[in-house]
């Protein structure tokens, strides 16, 4: 606007008028570009990936004058008329009907892959804090066996500890964190060296709920939850928790839920 | 009434659905059996009364508690507690964590009195860890039978812990020749002396006991050189042959008393050819369960009396044999070994002990009734042989030369706790495993 006041009275006068034509110029424009059938949004019939087939033209027939002119034309005025003009070739109705029937099934399918990576990034840290653990835990209850360890990491043995466990007697299973991982594996060391499982007693399993404080006491007698059908067996794992008592330090106090099945699985 | 049901409806269901929660929110902790032999431990407290015969007796339950595999002993000198049992009624109360500390599962207490020839013992079996009374019991016997009226503590404190008895006040009947005949002996299991039963200076083989522990029933050829069957029933020093009425032209070579005990399967050789019978204990009865041209032999009932296992070389060498008890339904049993015999069928059921000549000795293997699994349990180089079960269905006896001469051996039924029970002999063979005393049946 400085340039504007340093001119003459005259020359405004001028100024004005130039700029009201081209205003009416502009707004022509613009009012042509918005009513001519030519801009309106294509059908909903076709698909945004148009396929063209290339054919090479014999020399002397190449329309190459008309392909530079496009470039010239998108500048100075609205440039989607050379974008229209590619429409008329007939073999672009063909594709759209294959793309809604692969697009379907791709969604489908790529919508899975995505949530994914989300989930495979958090068990990894866990995995090796917990082969970590377990190695420190084996090695504090003595047991130096290499190929217990082993079975115990790829979970042959029942020892090993699966990052989710089932929950109580609902048959559902939980997440369990490393920490209850590695006192479940401490419990079950600690519970198994006081238990006598006289010869005899097979095919049985026995439940109990066993309501422990924050430093692992066994807090009133175990409660059977399922009997094993022999009241000798069931009396030999309360026998066993009531002896093992203080369990480890639970992560938290509360009913645990004990299984004792008569036979490794 | 209708309203007050709803109330106590409502009050379950929001027990069982609190108990749920708590359920739901922490991880199962599965534990499974270790592996490993574990056994309880017990400490046995001086009983009250006669102090010899309570240490004497202390000892007594001690060893039974060890025999049964399942119980060690807590050393007294270790107690917290007393070492003297006050009397059972109105006595000082039991400290639990006295006994718990000490690492103490059991804790024994009693009282034993001896008055002339006759001798009590009463006692009570405590669950230290529960503080639980698991038992109360009173046993009676003569003066001489103290060490036996210890054994049948031990085998009462092992059945308040696992529901069966324990088998330390049980016999081992066997044939030995110590006096350079083959005569028949019965042992105690635990420490005992070998007592003579059979005097007869000619061979003796095959004892059986009725499953009442009443009778033993067993081969000799005391009458005319030839086998008969003869039964010795308990407390009498003179044996009676039995089963006269059979043909004098059939030689029986050995008897077996079914579970009931009402009848006896007989091995009968019919001119050269030995056949499998049964008959009712009183003689009448007799039917002839095997009819085949080659010999059949050991027959051996399971605990419910429908099946038996015997031996048959029908296919050219010995194998085992499963029929059901009137003959019908035969099925071979092992294919491993060329040689194999002594089929005894476990007082639960679920295996049958049997020797099997594997590189050229005899060793006990283990085989289910279907045949399915097949393992051994006692091998050496010398010849294993002649198995029984106990009662309990937990150990078995067998002959064995390991040290040379022939000696009863004893084993728990996963092969561990090997131990001798007999020694001095010259040959100790054909042990057959006593049912329980009948106060612990």
């Amino acid at each position: 606007m400085v340039g504007a006041d340093a001119l003459e009275y005259g020359d405004r006068k001028q100024f004005r008028a130039m700029v009201l034509a081209s205003a009416v110029g502009h707004a022509l424009v613009l009012a042509l570009l918005l009513l001519s059938p030519s801009f309106s949004s294509p059908p909903p019939g076709i698909p945004g990936v148009v396929v063209v087939d290339l054919v090479t033209m014999p020399p002397g027939l190449s329309p190459a004058p008309a392909a530079p002119a496009a470039p010239k034309a998108a500048p100075p005025k609205p440039a989607p008329k050379p974008e229209a003009t590619p429409v008329p070739p007939p073999k672009p109705v063909e594709p759209p009907k294959p793309p809604p029937t692969k697009t379907v099934l791709p969604k489908e399918a790529m919508a899975k892959p995505t949530p994914t990576p989300k989930p495979t990034p958090k068990p990894a840290p866990k995995q090796v804090d917990y082969d970590e653990l377990m190695k420190e835990l084996r090695e504090d209850a003595g047991e130096e066996r290499p190929e217990a360890i082993q079975q115990a990491a790829s979970g042959a043995r029942s020892d090993a500890v699966p990052s989710t466990l089932p929950s109580g007697a609902l048959g559902g299973t939980v997440k369990v964190s490393p920490d209850v991982m590695a006192w479940i594996r401490d419990t079950r060391i600690h519970v198994r060296k006081n238990w006598v499982k006289a010869p005899g007693f097979e095919k049985l399993e026995t439940q109990l709920l066993v309501n422990l404080d924050e430093a692992g006491n066994v807090i009133g007698e175990p409660q059977v939850t399922r009997r094993s059908g022999n009241p000798y067996y069931d009396d030999s794992v309360v026998r066993a928790i009531q002896k093992a008592s203080p369990l480890p330090k639970p992560p938290r106090a509360g009913e645990w839920p004990f299984v004792f099945p008569s036979e490794e699985s | 009434m209708p309203l007050r049901r709803l109330v106590l409806l409502a009050l379950v269901l929001a027990l069982l659905a609190g108990r749920a929660r708590a359920q739901e929110e922490n991880p199962t902790v599965v534990v499974t059996p270790s592996g490993e032999a574990t056994r309880y431990k017990a400490a046995v407290q001086r009983f009250a009364g006669d102090a010899e015969l309570a240490l004497k007796l202390r000892q007594a339950i001690g060893e039974g508690l060890e025999f049964s595999s399942l119980f060690q002993i807590v050393n007294p000198q270790a107690f917290l507690g007393s070492d003297v049992s006050g009397p059972l009624d109105g006595g000082p109360p039991v400290v639990c964590p006295d006994w718990s500390q000490i690492g103490a599962d059991a804790l024994v207490e009693g009282v034993v009195v001896g008055r002339g020839e006759t001798l009590a013992v009463e006692f009570r079996v405590w669950d230290v860890a529960r503080c639980q009374k698991l038992e109360r019991k009173r046993f009676s016997g003569k003066s001489g039978d103290l060490v036996f009226l210890g054994h049948k503590v031990a085998d009462a404190v092992v059945a308040a812990f696992t529901g069966k008895p324990g088998v330390s006040a049980t016999e081992v009947a066997f044939v030995s020749d110590r006096t350079g005949k083959r005569e028949v002996y019965v042992t105690d299991v635990v420490g005992g002396t070998p007592k003579q039963l059979t005097h007869n200076n000619t061979i003796n083989a095959f004892p059986g006991w009725s499953p009442d522990g009443s009778a033993i029933v067993y081969t000799s050829y005391r009458e005319a050189r030839r086998p008969y069957l003869f039964v010795l029933t308990r407390g009498s020093q003179s044996p009676g042959r039995v089963f006269r009425n059979l043909n004098p032209a059939w030689q029986v070579f050995r008897g077996v008393f079914d579970p009931t005990g009402s009848k006896l399967a007989l091995v009968i050789s019919i001119e050269g050819q030995s056949e499998i019978f049964s008959i009712d204990r009183n003689g009448s009865g007799l039917r002839r369960i095997t009819n085949s041209p080659t010999l059949e032999v050991s027959p051996s009932y399971s605990p419910d009396g429908s099946q038996m296992v015997f031996v048959s070389d029908r296919t050219g060498a010995p194998q085992i044999y499963v029929m059901n008890a009137d003959g019908s339904g035969i099925r071979r049993l092992t294919y491993n070994g060329s040689y194999n015999t002594g089929p005894a069928w476990s007082p639960d059921g679920k295996w049958i002990a049997y020797e099997s000549q594997v590189g050229g000795q005899f060793d006990i293997w283990l085989i289910d009734p279907s045949g399915s699994a097949n393992v051994p349990l006692a091998t050496s180089p010398a010849n294993d042989e002649g198995a029984s079960w106990s009662p309990d269905g937990r150990k078995i006896v067998f002959a064995s030369k390991r040290r040379g001469e022939s000696d009863l051996y004893v084993v728990d039924r996963d092969g561990s706790n090997l131990r001798s029970i007999t020694s001095g002999g010259r040959n100790n063979v054909d042990p057959a495993w006593g049912p329980y005393d009948r106060d612990l049946r």
